[in-house]
């Protein structure tokens, strides 16, 4: 069951969870947003997410907004190899070279170079939120979804229009991006941040498919912020 | 009229070094490049190695060459070119391998230690800033010299995902990836489980790797 805000992540053997908040956070209404959590070495808890359009967050958790699921399948010691790893690329992130953009056109692998930086091909593509974090762990050599059988869904579609909006009115220097997004809008698939809790907390070594990870989204669907 | 003399200066690294002679015409002037000669000549003194540390820097002047008189001139100057390329690799090697001792050293030292973690992380880290400066050649020997028996499954753990996604640049990966297969499993600990979502290392590689 989705962990609620007021409970402690972590305390067990597990370094790795993902978190979810709703508009206490997104200030939208059914808009939600999701964050890698894990336990550094420190002992302190962190976050690492996609904020928005070349914006990554590298904070401590906040203890209030988000609820969470631990990532329970990997073994403990490769768990804390992947936060080593991943504070490469928070490090990477930082120093703002090569930023994320936020875009809906989302390559399931190679997203990192070996430094820790986004690797922009300059093609419409780039992460959300909740592709975030499937890249990172995909590019660990542990995708935690099969992308490639996710659903193309009609009702995404009012999602995308909405974040093409924003990024045209906050950046209309970034034409290519948002037009190159539209014109795939018929190929593209919506990775739902609920989706990535889900797949965390049942990822065992293989990537899942759409329909597993639906039905764990059904089953905590009620405890999930709005 | 061009001249007898040939030369070719390569600079890199703030150093200059002259070889041969340049052709004049008979007025003085230098002759127009050749550029299937300077090609052959930027490669070998360049890329003479695909796992070469050497960078083009856009500081770096490229490599110049003029046309030769004389197909002999052209290839005695290629072939100290190609000496000095030689000799340049040797040297790079030797500081990629000077490299590789020393972060392999603390990581040993760590591992008697007990901090394991520590010693994953230095050699991520030491992959990691190999990657920042493109220099394959170091990670690729971290691979080779890569003692098993001196490290725990975490650190060689670490060692085989943080490169994995560059193994097929990377010669000695899939070699390094069987024998860490096989000595974590010595270790008796789960190379599934350490190697979750990755593929099995080819049965081969494996057999090899418990030699």
């Amino acid at each position: 069951m989705l962990q609620g805000p007021s409970e402690t992540p972590l305390v067990g053997e597990n370094s790795l969870a993902v978190a979810i908040a709703g508009s206490s956070i997104t200030h939208d209404r059914g808009q939600r947003h999701v964050a890698f959590l894990y336990r550094h070495e420190s002992k302190n808890l962190l976050l690492l997410h996609l904020g928005w359009h070349e914006l990554v967050y590298y904070e401590r958790w906040p203890a209030k907004h988000y609820s969470w699921l631990e990532i329970g399948g990997i073994d403990p010691e490769v768990q804390e190899l992947f936060i080593d790893w991943v504070e490469i690329i928070a490090a990477a992130a930082d120093d703002k070279t090569k930023p994320i953009p936020y875009s809906a056109i989302f390559r399931p692998a190679g997203n990192f170079d070996s430094s820790g930086h986004y690797i922009d091909k300059s093609d419409g593509s780039g992460l959300t939120c909740a592709t975030f974090i499937l890249a990172m762990f995909a590019d660990y050599k542990m995708p935690l979804i099969d992308a490639s059988s996710w659903p193309k869904r009609i009702e995404d579609f009012t999602w995308f229009r909405k974040i093409w909006k924003k990024l045209r009115t906050s950046f209309p220097e970034l034409k290519i991006t948002w037009i190159e997004q539209f014109k795939q809008r018929r190929n593209l698939k919506r990775f739902r941040p609920e989706e990535v809790v889900a797949a965390g907390s049942l990822y065992a070594g293989e990537p899942l498919a759409h329909d597993v990870v639906d039905k764990k989204v059904a089953q905590i669907s009620a405890s999930f912020p709005t | 009229m061009i001249g007898s003399e040939v030369h070719a200066v390569a600079t890199g690294g703030g150093t200059t070094a002259q070889y041969h002679s340049w052709p004049k015409s008979s007025d003085g002037t230098e002759t127009a490049g050749d550029e299937s000669f300077r090609s052959a000549a930027y490669n070998s003194l360049y890329r003479s190695s695909p796992y070469s540390c050497i960078h083009e820097i856009d500081n770096r002047p490229a490599f110049v060459a003029y046309a030769p008189s004389t197909e002999d001139v052209l290839t005695n100057a290629l072939r100290s070119i190609s000496q000095l390329a030689e000799a340049r690799s040797v040297s790079e090697a030797s500081a990629a391998s000077s490299a590789v001792r020393a972060a392999l050293l603390v990581a040993y030292s760590l591992e008697r230690k007990s901090l394991s973690r520590a010693a994953a992380k230095g050699l991520m880290r030491f992959v990691e800033s190999n990657a920042k400066v493109n220099c394959l050649a170091a990670t690729n020997g971290l691979l080779v010299e890569l003692d098993t028996n001196r490290l725990s499954s975490r650190a060689i753990t670490g060692v085989v995902r943080a490169t994995a996604r560059m193994q097929k640049l990377l010669p000695a990966w899939d070699k390094t990836y069987a024998r860490a297969w096989v000595a974590i499993s010595a270790q008796g600990k789960s190379p599934q489980a350490m190697f979750v979502g990755m593929d099995k290392p080819a049965e081969s590689d494996i057999v090899a790797g418990t030699k």
